[in-house]
């Protein structure tokens, strides 16, 4: 009776809540979150002693209840639980107690997980309902067709009247007349609510809730439930990432929640992807600290999606502060699958999708680009007899195939579960083919064992193998693209005029030729190192061959109820060898290769990580209490090593060290990064009821990269919640859930640091003079001034945020507003030239602060007819400012042509883009109208002011999803407002170089024409540095649109399958944005080049194919 | 027993908890040497002077794309054009040549820095040298000698420059003023007197040694310094030391001053050297740290047919920069005397006639640096480079001072100073090498003819050397000379202070700037 004192309430008692399916447990498996919850007292090992002498059946289930992990499920109004009984028994199991207990009292029960459901046998609870009434009967199943046993079934009108579904789903029920209305319900799902309508078989199919309240999410060292989480954490689902078409799991969190901008750094397979959380926090390296399983590691870029399970993001200091270090740009902690105990399964995915370029790009063809030049003052006489027009983008691109298979066996038993899985990822570019192709494969062990009933062991281990080859890109001298962009559209790709051919083999040169033996096109107008790009696709040799292993293994100790102590230890491993050659080529004096050379790097990092933490968990009465405490040691070593040779011959094969007799051109090169950390922590975490929440912690970190003096940090953080709806004065009816909560906390980052700071070295790298005979001396010098004062790069965040659910949590929404603060940031700024430095220290330079509002929300819901739909929405704001620099300097970040082009001031946004500002076209001159930023009545160089920023103002993506019998539709959008990019691939210094075509259609063409573009101008400063080539890139882009069918499992069951689904797809298909370079999201690896388009590889779109085989 | 283990095991992971010491995060740095014990012993003083001479070869070599000191130096003269792929190529280095550059030329910005960083090299060397160092004297002296001669540089690129001899430690912003011209012209001179006491004699250097610094060298830039200041008595009078010294003399065959045989050679007094032996490929370095000449490279006559069959003269194609002017070209074919001239430059004429061919506009470029005369000082002869790769492996040094130089610094001096008969057997000794052994025409002139024809002298013996700017600046010429190329009075005989500079020094602020350039 006090237990559940309607059976009505049963799914709004969250905090009372267990988990009634498989899912939750796997969820609770997965995150290994088993070392510290004692999750896995199943019947067969629970053995129970009790004597009880006329005791009533509830006094003695909650005394079972105490004194075992199950909870008991009953409708008070059916169940007698206040009949007296007796009991007596020794070490038996809980079927054995539960027949004993209820062998006289009339009740059924049903065990599910660590639940025990009680009913009454049909017949009694009609007999306690009149007999002349209308009588239901019907199943209960779920979405896929499978019976759920224990759905309670009321009697709208009369909620004394109810039953349970038996364990094949069916129900039988009395009621008034055929008019009533019944209740279906059952945690996890929907409520349902039926009108008998005379009928007497009423089947009814529950549809899982979108949003269960029980879920729990990992938090750092340990996982909490969702309810009582505290801290601003957002959650990617398996089913989410599974979906992502990339091999990279960076890109399925793209658009997926608020406050998390994904920064492709290029289109190419295999090109780096950086994380933003709540905007751009430091000022070189914001990359958020990645956690799998547990273990620190420098990417995720080697995880197959499939093996994920979920991935979350500490955006809050809160969260994120029991990892102190690193953790101020915000956690990203991913959870790999593994096996479920008692469930064999065999998972087969399959990919299949053609890549094609994307482009907004267009850039003037031959006439076009006659006019241009002309009108610009030079001479464009095309070589007689050619009327080439060759459109370079198109030269350089293809469709491309990509291929994806990952194959998992998993299963378990009571002691121990596992999981197997390989992968295979193969894609080639869109720029590039096969020589721009990207391979990898991964392999996953995962386990987890009950040795002993205070003991847990478990490993998680990742190998994988990827091989890259890599195109210049990112730069304006010689990258493919940019050759591309830039290269005169007269310009054959294959050479027509031999006698250009021959004058360059008469000079002793070798003209570039394919594979068939063309020769590749000369540059017809064109100077410089720009060529041919789609020569360069088919010489470019520089592989990339990564190994890499990630293995956790831990222990978990449970000396008493409610503590556990784990240690784990981890291994990063990783190893990079990069392969480039060349062939001998010449196009023209500044871009020729006259030897073959090879060059190997060789990296190698290693990093070890062991922690140990203790946790304990009490519960008193309505007060629940979790302890933390443990420490951290890691240890970190990157070893490089260089090689260069010359070749023996050109060729591959002959790209290796040992076999040219031409020794003086080898080189070798080497050197070693290494540094430790240590750190202790703690937290605290209270509830009390469920509804209110506290949290606090503390970190405390040290770092070997740190001045001495500086090396240790503490970082504190507190966090409180309310959850408002479990208060009895809640009576919004609609609102079902509805929690405040707020947060603050501090975090450091020493992404950014160069050790030593604080000590003065002399060093004689690359410093050598030679005498008078060419023979050289060794040098040396300090190239560093030293900086004593240099410490912890620390940001402090406050976070006030909502969740609220309604309408059955049909509808959920979520707002949050954060400002966080990053003081002494960590730089190497360049020092004043006259302080005669040739390196620069680290030193901690400014402050940058982050703040927005983040909504999420999220609607779902079915028809009756058995659509399913659900949308969700999610949209943050960005506002970044430098509000502090140190000594009131500004601080330039990166260059483009020689200029400093971003800059750190304070006042504006990190690393925003400064040049001229002009103010429309001088409708006389055609000269763009420069604006006199100082007024002193001359346009100069002080002039240059803010023209933009890569940071947008706005970040949002939104999915779309129906499901209709075995069909399923999901479309998946995400874009970016208010963020600029600036054009930086032009070049100036060569005059002949291709421009854009609205260079061409907007330019000014003659006196009073009121044009949006200049006159023709290759040179100018106040075109290529100005805002003329700074363009909006707000963009929306269509990531996917996924139209799925699973097979009816009475087909696939004949054949032993348990499920197939097939599904089409079209992802990054559809873009609109307004920037009329590649891409909008011009990324870029250097975190201060941020936006700065130096004629990137754009984002390809796909066609997909995929197939995923349950067995 | 169960609960027995496990204690134990729960024990000793709370004892390990908190049993990491500090200790582990003690690092060693990799490769490097700590300050404190360094500069204790004569190899590693040597190793430090080193140091500074190789900051020398960087920041004239290039400091990072292409802002060589000596383009700075060569490029605002009227003795020649950028020139490049085309009148757009290397914007700030063609903004030196026609006086378009502003504040944040990013050549100017990193010449800036090339000099202090051999002051800051050489601080470092004179304030932290041990005691026990037993040639600390004369690594000193050296140091000193670098010290004057890079603020030398800056005072007379800048005026007023910051001004320092020790920066403090541990600190990354120092506020440093401009400091006057005049008092920093009294430091240079007093370091370049130490270095003179102490430095050896070129012909006391050891051999493979002789381009070290020798007291010839610090005497003939203090007579530089003086000249600059028109302290013309106090100028002769350096120089006067060098030239009585008999440690120096000309280079007979003046076409051979600038190849590998010379270097260190008898004419030479303060050097840039470079070697062809360390084998580079067109992987770099690209910064300037390459112990190569790149700037041939880049100073070679322009291929993409533009030039072709320069090997009928004996030279290869280049990157096109630093173009004669006809001025200087004609000026050179006219009076330079048959040998100065031949290998200063060659006409268009006679490369055509030797069996060279040129093609502009044509060719590949539209190019407008060109006015007739393909430049051969300085220029890429095949015979200067080495393998692999040839284009990156030029030798050829920069002269910084010759003895012709210090000859014709000495007559001017004399002849400022009123003392033309001391002047005139020294031009005499220039000419002469030059091939011209009737002086009848000249010797007689006396007072401001005699300085006239010095100028002129300076013309054809030091073209595209890097001194015509310098010199019309300090003469008073350069408005004359250059006003047509954009040159404007009052504003471009300094460059400006670098932007950069003025941004992060607290000690200077855009008010400080030199006139006419904010």
């Amino acid at each position: 009776m006090k237990k559940n004192p309607q059976m009505w309430a049963w799914d709004c008692h969250a905090f009372k809540k267990i988990y009634l399916r498989m899912r939750m447990i796997l969820v609770l498996l997965l995150i290994g979150a088993s070392q510290l919850w004692a999750s896995d007292s199943f019947s067969q090992d629970t053995k129970v002693t009790m004597t009880k002498d006329n005791a009533t059946v509830a006094h003695i289930l909650d005394e079972l209840e105490q004194n075992t992990n199950f909870t008991f499920l009953y409708n008070q109004e059916l169940i007698d639980s206040d009949q007296i009984v007796s009991l007596n028994v020794n070490n038996q199991t809980i079927e054995e107690v539960l027949d004993q207990l209820f062998e006289s009292a009339g009740i059924n029960y049903r065990i599910i997980d660590q639940q025990i459901i009680l009913t009454t046998p049909a017949n009694l609870v009609n007999a306690t309902i009149q007999q002349d009434k209308f009588k239901v009967t019907g199943m209960v199943t779920d979405e896929m067709g499978d019976p759920i046993p224990g759905v309670t079934i009321v009697e709208e009108d009369n909620i004394m009247n109810g039953t349970i579904t038996a364990v094949d789903g069916t129900y039988i029920i009395t009621v008034q007349s055929g008019d009533a209305i019944l209740n279906f319900s059952f945690v996890g799902y929907q409520k349902q609510q039926i009108q008998v309508a005379g009928r007497s078989t009423i089947n009814i199919t529950l549809v899982e809730e979108a949003f269960d309240m029980d879920e729990v999410v990992v938090v750092g060292y340990g996982v909490q439930k969702k309810s009582v989480v505290t801290a601003a954490i957002s959650s990617v689902k398996a089913e989410e990432l599974e979906k992502v078409s990339n091999g990279r799991v960076e890109h399925a969190i793209q658009g997926r929640t608020a406050g998390v901008a994904v920064l492709p750094t290029s289109g190419a397979p295999g090109a780096g992807v950086k994380i933003r959380i709540r905007g751009t926090g430091s000022n070189g390296n914001s990359n958020p600290l990645y956690i799998v399983d547990g273990m620190k590691t420098g990417g995720i870029d080697d995880l197959d999606p499939n093996d994920i399970a979920s991935m979350e993001i500490l955006k809050d200091a809160a969260s994120a502060a029991i990892y102190g270090t690193e953790g101020a740009n915000g956690v990203v902690l991913i959870s790999t699958k593994s096996g479920k105990k008692g469930k064999t399964q065999i998972q087969y995915n399959f990919q299949y999708g053609v890549q094609t370029l994307s482009t907004n790009a267009e850039m003037m063809n031959a006439a076009q680009y006659k006019t241009f030049m002309e009108e610009a003052g030079e001479t464009v006489t095309p070589p007689a007899g050619e009327n080439y027009d060759t459109d370079w983008l198109d030269e350089i691109s293809e469709a491309a195939p990509m291929q994806r298979h990952n194959l998992s066996f998993s299963g378990g038993n009571d002691k121990s579960t596992y999981l197997l899985s390989g992968s295979y990822l193969k894609q080639d570019g869109a720029i590039g083919g096969e020589d721009a192709r990207f391979e990898r494969f991964t392999f996953r062990i995962n386990t987890k064992h009950e040795m002993k009933k205070w003991l847990e062991v478990g490993n998680n281990l990742n190998f994988s193998h990827s091989k890259r080859d890599a195109l210049p890109e990112d730069d304006e001298y010689r990258s493919i693209v940019n050759s591309a962009l830039l290269m005169d559209p007269y310009t054959p790709v294959i050479e027509s005029d031999m006698s250009r051919i021959q004058d360059i083999i008469d000079e002793g040169n070798t003209p570039l030729q394919n594979s068939k033996g063309q020769y590749y096109g000369l540059n017809r107008f064109v100077t410089g190192e720009t060529s041919n790009p789609v020569a360069f696709i088919e010489n470019t040799n520089d592989t990339y061959k990564t190994d890499k292993l990630l293995a956790s293994f831990y222990g978990t100790l449970k000396p008493i109820e409610g503590l556990n102590i784990t240690s784990r230890a981890g291994l990063e491993l990783t190893y990079v060898t990069r392969n480039r050659w060349s062939p001998k080529y010449y196009f023209s004096s500044e871009r020729s290769n006259s030897t073959n050379i090879v060059e190997d790097d060789i990296d190698k990092y290693y990093k070890v990580l062991w922690e140990n933490f203790a946790s304990y968990n009490k519960k008193i009465n309505n007060h629940d209490i979790t302890g933390l405490v443990g420490m951290s040691y890691e240890e970190y070593t990157h070893p490089n090593y260089y090689l260069k040779s010359q070749m023996p011959k050109q060729g591959s094969q002959y790209a290796y060290h040992d076999y040219s007799v031409e020794k003086n051109t080898n080189r070798v090169g080497g050197t070693l990064e290494e540094n430790t950390k240590v750190s202790y922590f703690g937290r605290l975490s209270y509830n009390y009821a469920g509804k209110y929440m506290l949290e606090a912690s503390l970190r405390r970190d040290g770092a070997s990269v740190l001045p001495s003096d500086n090396r240790w940090g503490t970082f504190p953080a507190v966090s409180g919640g309310w959850l408002l709806s479990e208060e009895d004065f809640w009576s919004v009816e609609n609102i079902d859930y509805l929690k405040v909560r707020a947060s603050w906390g501090q975090n450091g980052s020493i992404l950014n640091v160069t050790p030593f700071a604080d000590k003065e070295f002399w060093t004689s790298e690359g410093i050598m003079y030679p005498n008078e005979s060419e023979v050289l001396s060794q040098g040396a010098r300090i190239e560093s001034p030293t900086n004593s004062a240099m410490g912890w790069e620390r940001s402090e965040q406050t976070n006030i945020g909502i969740d609220l659910r309604a309408f059955s949590s049909k509808l959920t929404f979520s707002v949050d507003y954060y400002k966080k603060i990053t003081k002494d940031l960590i730089f190497n700024p360049m020092l004043q030239g006259s302080m005669g430095v040739y390196e620069y220290p680290s030193d901690n330079i400014g402050t940058v602060e982050n703040q927005g509002w983040e909504f999420e929300t999220g609607y779902r819901n079915s028809t009756s007819g058995g659509l399913k739909y659900g949308v969700t929405l999610n949209l943050s704001t960005l506002k970044n400012e430098v509000t502090y620099v140190r000594n009131n300097t500004t601080v330039a970040g990166a260059n483009v042509r020689g200029y400093d082009m971003t800059w750190f001031e304070q006042g504006q946004p990190i690393w925003y883009f400064k040049g001229y500002k002009t103010n429309g076209i001088d409708e006389a001159t055609g000269e763009p109208i420069v604006v006199d930023v100082n007024n002193d009545g001359e346009i100069t160089a002080s002039d240059q002011t803010y023209l933009g920023d890569p940071h947008p103002d706005l970040l949002y993506g939104a999915t779309f999803n129906l499901e209709y019998k075995n069909l399923d539709f999901n479309m998946f959008m995400q874009g970016m407002a208010g963020n600029e990019v600036f054009m930086a691939w032009f070049r100036t210094d060569r005059k002949l170089t291709n421009k854009p075509k609205f260079f061409y259609t907007d330019r000014w063409t003659g006196p009073g024409d009121n044009a949006s573009m200049p006159k023709p101008d290759n040179e100018s400063d106040y075109i290529y540095r100005s805002d003329l080539v700074v363009q909006d890139a707000s963009y929306l882009r269509i990531k996917q649109i996924q139209l799925g069918y699973t097979l009816p499992k009475s087909i696939i069951s004949k054949v032993g399958l348990e499920r197939v689904r097939a599904y089409v797809s079209l992802d990054d298909y559809f873009t609109f944005t307004k920037y009329e370079g590649m891409d909008p999201e011009a990324g870029s690896d250097e975190d201060n080049r941020q936006g700065i388009d130096k004629g990137l590889y754009p984002t390809t779109k796909k066609v997909m194919f995929g197939l995923s085989v349950n067995f | 027993m169960k609960k027995i283990a496990y204690k134990y095991i729960s024990l000793l992971l709370v004892i390990f908890l908190v049993a990491c010491s500090d200790d582990v995060l003690e690092k060693d740095p990799i490769g490097r040497f700590a300050s404190e014990d360094y500069l204790t012993t004569e190899e590693e003083a040597e190793l430090a002077i080193i140091g500074v001479y190789d900051y020398l070869s960087v920041g004239y070599n290039n400091y990072g794309d292409w802002s060589s000191i000596f383009f700075a130096k060569v490029l605002p003269g009227d003795d020649v054009n950028t020139g490049g792929g085309s009148s757009a190529d290397q914007p700030k280095l063609q903004q030196l040549n026609n006086f378009t550059l502003e504040y944040d030329n990013p050549a100017i910005t990193d010449v800036w820095h090339s000099f202090y960083r051999i002051v800051n090299s050489s601080n470092n060397i004179i304030n932290k040298i041990s005691e026990d160092v037993s040639i600390k004297d004369h690594i000193i002296a050296e140091a000193k000698f670098f010290r004057a001669y890079a603020y030398f540089e800056l005072v007379t690129m800048w005026g007023d420059v910051p001004y320092y001899t020790e920066l403090p430690a541990g600190q990354l912003t120092v506020e440093l003023p401009r400091v006057s011209k005049s008092d920093i012209y009294g430091h240079i001179e007093s370091d370049l007197q130490d270095a003179i006491d102490e430095l050896p004699l070129k012909s006391d250097l050891p051999l493979e040694e002789k381009y070290r610094i020798s007291k010839g060298a610090a005497q003939a830039l203090l007579g530089k310094v003086h000249l600059y200041q028109q302290e013309y008595t106090l100028a002769h009078q350096a120089f006067n030391q060098v030239i009585t010294s008999d440690e120096y003399s000309l280079t007979p065959d003046y076409g051979t001053i600038w190849l590998k045989e010379e270097r260190a050679g008898v004419e030479t007094l303060f050097e840039v050297m470079y070697t062809s032996q360390n084998s580079h490929d067109w992987g770099g370095p690209w910064d300037g740290t390459a112990e190569s000449n790149f700037l041939v490279q880049l100073m070679g006559p322009r291929g993409d047919d533009s030039f072709n069959n320069l090997d009928v003269i004996g030279y290869t194609n280049g990157w096109g920069f630093n173009v004669p002017t006809k001025k200087f070209g004609d000026l050179l074919n006219a009076e330079a005397g048959a040998e100065r001239a031949i290998t200063s430059v060659i006409s268009e004429a006679d490369f055509e006639t030797a069996g060279g061919e040129v093609n502009n506009p044509g060719g590949n470029n539209n190019w407008d640096a060109y006015e007739g005369y393909i430049r051969l000082k300085y220029c890429t002869r095949p015979s200067e480079t080495g393998p692999p790769v040839t284009e990156v492996n030029w030798s050829t040094p920069f002269k910084l001072i010759r003895y012709a130089d210090v000859l014709l610094m000495a007559a001017e001096a004399y002849n400022k100073d009123n003392q033309d008969g001391s002047a005139i057997p020294l031009i005499k000794e220039v000419r002469e090498r030059a091939g011209f052994d009737d002086h009848s025409a000249w010797e007689n002139l006396t007072g401001d003819n005699l300085f006239e024809f010095i100028v002129n002298e300076r013309s054809l013996e030091l073209a595209f050397e890097g001194h015509r700017f310098g010199d019309l600046v300090r003469w008073g010429k350069a408005a004359t000379e250059l006003s047509t190329r954009g040159f404007e009075v009052n504003k471009h005989e300094l460059f400006p202070i670098p932007k950069r500079e003025i941004d992060l020094n607290p000690g200077i602020s855009i008010e400080d700037q030199n006139p006419g350039y904010n």
